[in-house]
């Protein structure tokens, strides 16, 4: 009797320890599915602060850290604001002394250099540029197959040919190669990143009506 | 049985607790402004909203007992409250403060300009200062656009609120440069000695400066180098005056940059006729060697090498022998070493040191004459920094300067040589605080002793500075200080006890920013004591130095920056009243000196053309007539100049993205600019004193520079990793 009862306890407990596991799938798809509707700025700081206080909670995890600062990258495009790219900055430091060698965490700050550049691009264009190239090329390295990290080096370097009025070829090559990779990626888990296609598709775009 | 029923009963209770609680309540500003968009949680759980438009939150928890109430804003420090939850609703109405350390908050801002990447409130950026029309990459170039400066376009250093060029100071990271602008002739312009891309931040001071700086009468202009190492590049620049190549090595926690250089500007000279007659066009070799080192996560040491050969040789006329020219040749030898270590030690202390040490060695020949000057300086600093809270931090720090001056003298190669020499320690120490009496106040005590070994004379100089700030993007600041200098070397080779000078300013400032727009004013007082004054003997030789000479300056400065309203457009406009007078030198009385204009004017424009990849600028400088003293009339100082001008225009074209083609030409409209006028010392058959023009080298200076950068995965072809 007395085993069975610690048998029932222990199982109770492991239970309790899943159901807790599934509080952070359960809050990462909430998160997920907001994201997904978000359609104004306020919204999308919403599900941002909602990102940032499962990481305040999983401190194990490293996506909920990167979906805050990944929505907080693109309200800073939309709002113009220097101050949310900051922030972001804070994040994404948090971030790089955890998972140094998480190619969509390089892929992530690249990102960031690169809005950062389209706010001031005469300011922060000639510091900001070889360095996005940089780390865009670090995130490509530690993950070849990261479609994320191609498509954002190829913008770059799309962007930069197209005011360079230089030869987009490359780039474009690119594009289609990280296209490729969308198709082919298996998404590691439900959470895992997985945005970035149809900028890719809209830059082949562009490539196509460029030729 | 039943006991494992009350167990499984209370462990479910215990881990599912159905009691909701709703936590709600508003989060607002210090001015009751509603807050939007705050995050509002309990600490480690998933619980937690995000106020809405009106500043109000409102969630529902399962939690119980102690917890802690977490809300955090963009630019408001986080708010942290424990809280014990234990009823069905619980109202919070919570105010955020600004965040301190943001730089919404107030700074102290009176006298200071500050350029640099990082900041927000900075006024002109490394880029600004490099693409400043007129300014030729100097940093003193670019800084004379802004108000408070003097245009004195014969000489080409700082002149500052009525302070002679000696009197304003640089000091890189901390430490003091003693010689910080290239050997020259008289009435020969001269430029920095250091390029502004090895800094990240640089603070222009125009008056009120902390208690860390002394040995300034009147502007302190303090460059910092830069933190990170950048990648590894090199640097390339061929220009119509020379060339220069920097290699710049960077690993994970230090980096290495070697600099080489050789400048001559023959060629250009050959091609472009100047007024003035030139035997030996400058040229110049050097190098340079910058190394940090990162020895913690906190820690870091910088270093800094800089080596310079220059020759020149000018013949002027000399007025006195109508006919006859002067030949002056000029050698000079110069090296500045600089090695500062920053760290911190625990929590709230952190010390910073530095060391530099300059060696400056001039050969003047002045026909037969040579003059042979050598020069050491060293100088020791160490500061500790207690931050006692995010609103108090006090600095105390000592300083040691060493000044070796020796000075050789002979008529011509075969005469004897006249010796003189100097030693000079002078020793210091400093204590400021830094405390926001509120969020919207901070004020900034500091008191600095300064003891002078040689004159054995003890000084105690006090500063005050506070800012409050009036609203958002507004602020008003205030700031008193009094500031020592030694004389000049030259005068206190002649009398050794000579005291140092001395400076009360009081400034009063209003600044207003917002989006990429700027608007300063600042009105100031100065006083100036002790101040070098003497005779002049029948060979016009100085006789009776002494300390009694004094004047003052006031005036005002008007500064507007709008890099938002002209889309790819950007440009800002100066202004500066300056009304002063000194009494020192040989004056018979107290007289508006001979560098000072009235009034300064300058616009700077510059328009980024994405079509055409180009930056194009323009910058335009008016100052009122100077005066000059003219022994033709009676009074003394009483003849003016007519008043300067000159347009500058410059462009930047971005071949590639690693290729720059950069031309600028300064004085397009080629006004004859005449600083000032020299009298001989005796009038001529007729009794008048005869004279001549202090004039610019040439009426233009065409500049034309490629820049190319390479790095390793700049350009290189990205293609091989697919």
């Amino acid at each position: 009797m007395k085993s069975l009862i610690f048998t029932f306890a222990l199982f109770f407990i492991f239970a309790q320890h899943l159901l807790a596991d599934n509080g952070y799938e359960q809050a990462m798809k909430k998160g997920m599915d907001d994201l997904q509707n978000a359609g104004s700025p306020e919204a999308m700081n919403q599900v941002a602060n909602y990102f940032e206080r499962i990481a305040s909670v999983e401190t194990v995890q490293w996506l909920p850290n990167y979906y805050a600062a990944y929505i907080r990258i693109n309200l800073g495009f939309m709002e113009q604001s220097d101050e949310q790219l900051d922030q972001v900055q804070t994040h994404l430091d948090q971030m790089m002394n955890k998972q140094k060698d998480e190619s969509e965490v390089m892929a992530l700050q690249g990102y960031l250099h690169m809005i950062r550049i389209s706010l001031d691009p005469a300011n922060h264009g000639p510091q900001l540029a070889p360095k996005t190239l940089e780390t865009l090329s670090k995130a490509v390295q530690m993950n070849p197959e990261n479609p994320r990290a191609l498509m954002l080096l190829a913008q770059m370097q799309y962007g930069t040919a197209q005011f360079f009025k230089s030869d987009t070829g490359e780039a474009c090559q690119m594009v289609a190669k990280s296209l490729t990779l969308f198709e082919q990626e298996k998404v590691a888990s439900t959470f895992s990143p997985a945005w970035g296609k149809e900028i890719a598709q809209s830059i082949q775009q562009e490539c196509k009506e460029g030729e | 049985m039943k006991t494992v029923f009350i167990f499984l009963l209370s462990y479910t209770f215990l881990c599912t607790s159905l009691a909701q609680t709703t936590i709600q309540g508003s989060v607002r500003d210090a001015e009751a402004n509603p807050l939007t968009g705050a995050n509002v949680y309990l600490q480690h759980t998933y619980d937690g909203s995000s106020s809405d438009t009106l500043g109000y939150f409102s969630f529902e928890t399962a939690s119980a007992g102690e917890h802690i109430l977490v809300i955090s804003a963009l630019g408001y420090a986080s708010y942290q409250k424990k809280i014990i939850i234990d009823t069905e609703k619980l109202l919070f109405e919570v105010i955020l403060q600004e965040n301190t350390k943001a730089m919404e908050s107030v700074t102290i801002s009176s006298g200071a300009f500050e350029a640099g990447d990082s900041k927000k409130s900075v006024v002109l950026s490394a880029m600004d200062i490099v693409t400043t029309a007129g300014a030729l990459g100097d940093i003193s170039g670019a800084l004379q656009t802004l108000p408070g400066t003097q245009t004195v376009g014969e000489d080409g250093r700082l002149f500052v609120r009525g302070g002679e060029g000696h009197e304003a100071q640089v000091f890189i990271d901390g430490m003091q440069a003693h010689t910080p602008f290239n050997a020259s002739v008289p009435n020969l312009p001269t430029r920095g000695r250091f390029s502004p891309f090895l800094f990240k931040g640089i603070t222009f001071s125009t008056g009120g400066y902390s208690a860390e700086y002394d040995q300034a009468l009147s502007s302190a202009l303090i460059l910092n180098t830069k933190d990170k190492p950048e990648q590894t590049q090199t640097d390339i620049s061929l220009m119509t005056v020379g060339t220069d190549i920097t290699h710049q090595h960077a690993w994970e926690t230090a980096s290495l940059a070697v600099k080489g250089e050789y400048m001559n500007l023959a060629p250009y000279q050959f091609l472009v006729p100047q007024d003035i007659d030139m035997f030996k066009a400058p040229e110049s070799v050097g190098g340079s060697l910058v190394g940090r080192k990162q020895t913690s996560a906190t820690g870091m040491i910088k270093g800094y090498i800089n080596y310079n050969y220059s020759e020149l040789g000018v013949r002027q006329n000399n007025i006195n022998h109508p006919g006859h020219k002067d030949s002056i040749y000029l050698i000079n030898d110069n090296l500045y070493t600089n090695i500062s270590y920053r760290e911190s030690l625990g929590k709230k202390w952190s010390v910073q040191s530095g060391l530099s040490f300059t060696y400056d060695q001039k050969l003047t020949h002045i026909n037969t004459e040579r003059i042979q000057e050598k020069n050491q300086y060293w100088h020791a600093k160490t500061i500790f920094t207690f931050d006692a809270s995010d609103l108090a931090a006090i600095r105390i720090g000592a300083e040691h300067m060493y000044q070796g001056t020796n000075q050789k003298y002979a008529l011509n190669a075969s005469s004897e040589t006249v010796d003189h020499a100097l030693k000079q320690n002078l020793n210091a120490v400093f204590a400021e605080g830094d405390l926001y009496l509120t969020h919207r106040i901070i004020i900034r005590p500091g008191l600095r002793a300064n003891y002078a070994a040689l004159q054995q004379q003890w000084n105690i100089a006090p500063r005050y500075s506070m800012a409050y700030k009036t609203n958002k993007d507004s602020q008003i600041s205030m700031a008193y200080g009094q500031y020592h200098q030694q004389l000049p070397t030259q005068w206190l080779l002649l009398n050794s006890q000579l005291t140092s000078s001395r400076a009360d300013h009081y400034i009063l400032n209003y600044q207003y920013m917002q989006q990429g727009k700027t608007f300063r004013i600042e009105a100031y007082h100065k006083q100036y004591h002790k101040l070098i004054k003497y005779e002049l003997d029948l060979n016009r030789n100085p006789v009776n130095l002494n300390n009694t000479g004094k004047g003052y300056a006031r005036g005002l400065d008007i500064f507007w920056r709008d890099r938002k309203s002209i889309p790819n457009g950007d440009y800002w406009l100066s202004y500066s009243l300056l009304d002063t007078k000194r009494n020192y030198l040989h004056y018979p009385h107290a007289a508006v000196p001979g560098f000072v204009s009235r009034h300064n004017f300058s616009a700077v424009y510059k328009h980024f053309v994405t079509a055409l990849r180009t930056q194009l600028g323009a910058s335009y400088q008016w100052a009122s007539s100077r005066p000059y003293h003219n022994p033709n009339q009676e009074a003394f100082q009483a003849g003016r100049t007519a008043a300067y001008h000159n347009l500058s225009i410059n462009a930047a074209f971005l071949f590639k993205q690693n290729i720059i083609f950069y031309t600028s030409t300064s004085n397009v409209l080629g006004t004859r600019n005449i600083f000032g006028y020299e009298y001989a010392n005796q009038p001529g058959i007729q009794g008048e004193y005869a004279r001549q023009a202090i004039v610019q080298p040439a009426s233009r200076f065409l500049f034309i520079g490629v820049f190319v950068t390479l790095t390793k995965n700049g350009q290189v072809n990205q293609l091989d990793q697919l």
